[in-house]
């Protein structure tokens, strides 16, 4: 492989003008992230599949108007995935991967090594970490909103709670996690 | 008492601001917050970092090898022509394992490969280990997984996976202080074994796996045991 140190940028640039090598360089650096989030999300190897080839798809074919002023490469990709994922869960109205095992899941998985963290922008490890500080109940309510995109009313419905209480929940918790990922940014 | 009319205030929308850098504030809630927004760049600003936060999320997941054959499918829908292929990488055309209704136990299953590939010893240990990226997994052995428990407070979770070798995964949250703890299994044999050592961070929050010295099923507890022998939490698998 001919491409191997290029950047995402670099790569996504070379889609965008139709060199395959960089689209095989761009699948091979992203797939294992891309069918993971999915995987983790549904639970269902068959399903992520379809989610993980068509966000890569989607990636592809957007490549020209990728906007680098707007977030890193990859928050753009997983994006993609994720809301690929959530269009997956309604219309199968299957049940999403526990929260709980959404988070243990990335616990094991994000211990990579720094080569890994120097090629792909991540901040999985930093929030890990924050997110072990937040009781349970909180760490529930977020994964739900912020992976799941779940409203505060269908956390409140999911975790038979007041509305005001999931709400606070994920007032409290996001508030928690952005002082903790601020204080790790300035330590580094 | 709400004043339609009255412009609202920062404390009026704090709540709805971490929604709306989640994505799920919707309808008036919204419009609300944004009207708020376009005069205050003090909340600007805040959105601003609860949107990294947010967005930090999708980083979480764990990093799956995909099935095999995935690559093949994906370009040729993308009608890209793959060069040839690195000799350690592995792409067959045949679907080696089925594909639809796979459980959960096969992201287990590979994520604890991972850790078995990077950690033959057995404990998480700092960067610099090397991992195993390219494996191929299937799903292949039994998970099960219990919530680790002081009392009636949930503490993290215990996962057996009954593979060759058998392994265990823990996360600990919450337990309150920095510690070394070690990690004792009861069987149903009624042994107690000392699967191993590791720390909690500061926050009493730790992620450690190992293999198992007994087969999965063998196991009816696992017990994270503090300084001086204390029992700080317990995943019974009995139930
Ligand atoms: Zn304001």
């Amino acid at each position: 492989m001919a491409t191997p140190g290029l950047s995402d940028e670099a790569l996504l640039t070379g889609m965008a003008h139709g060199d395959d090598g960089s689209a095989v360089a761009f699948v091979r650096r992203y797939q294992k992230r891309v069918f993971g989030l999915a995987y983790s999300m549904i639970g269902d190897a068959g399903a992520a599949e379809d989610v993980a080839q068509e966000a890569l798809i989607r990636v592809w074919r957007h490549a020209p108007v990728f906007d680098a002023r707007r977030g890193s490469v990859t928050t753009w990709v997983l994006t993609i995935t994720r809301n690929l994922a959530i269009d997956a869960l309604r219309m199968r109205r299957s049940i999403p991967t526990d929260p709980d095992d959404f988070v243990a899941l990335g616990l094991v998985s994000n211990e990579r090594s720094p080569e890994d963290r120097a090629m792909l922008a991540d901040a999985g490890p930093e929030l890990a970490s924050a997110l072990g500080t937040l009781p349970p109940e909180q760490r529930r309510a977020l994964v739900l909103a912020a992976v799941y995109g779940r409203t505060a009313a269908e956390v409140a419905d999911e975790e038979s709670i007041p509305l005001g209480t999931a709400k606070t929940r994920i007032r409290a918790g996001m508030s928690k996690l952005r002082v903790a990922m601020a204080a790790r940014q300035e330590q580094s | 008492m709400t004043d339609e009319r009255r412009t609202p205030s920062c404390d009026d929308v704090s709540e709805g601001l971490a929604e709306l850098a989640l994505g799920i504030l919707t309808g008036r809630e919204r419009s609300v917050v944004l009207e708020h927004l376009a005069g205050c760049p003090r909340c600007s600003a805040e959105l601003e970092q609860l949107s990294v936060v947010a967005d930090s999320f999708v980083h979480l997941a764990a990093e799956i090898e995909p099935p095999v054959g995935f690559e093949v499918r994906l370009f040729e829908r993308l009608g890209v022509d793959p060069p040839t292929v690195a000799p350690d990488h592995k792409v067959v055309r045949s679907k080696a394992w089925a594909g639809r209704g796979g459980p959960m136990i096969f992201a287990v299953a590979a994520a604890l490969l991972l850790l078995a590939v990077a950690f033959g010893a057995g404990w998480f240990s700092g960067p610099g280990s090397s991992r195993g990226h390219h494996l191929a997994t299937g799903p292949t052995g039994q998970l099960t997984s219990a919530v680790l428990r002081a009392g009636s407070q949930n503490r993290g979770r215990v996962m057996l996976y009954d593979g060759r070798p058998p392994w265990m995964f823990m996360t600990v949250t919450d337990s309150g202080s920095a510690a070394k703890v070690t990690c004792e299994i009861s069987t149903v044999s009624g042994a107690t074994l000392d699967v191993g050592t590791f720390w909690l961070s500061a926050a009493g929050y730790g992620a450690w796996g190992a293999s198992l010295p007994v087969p999965a099923d063998q196991v009816r507890s696992a017990e994270v045991v503090g300084p001086g022998g204390t029992i700080l939490a317990t995943a019974d698998f009995t139930g």
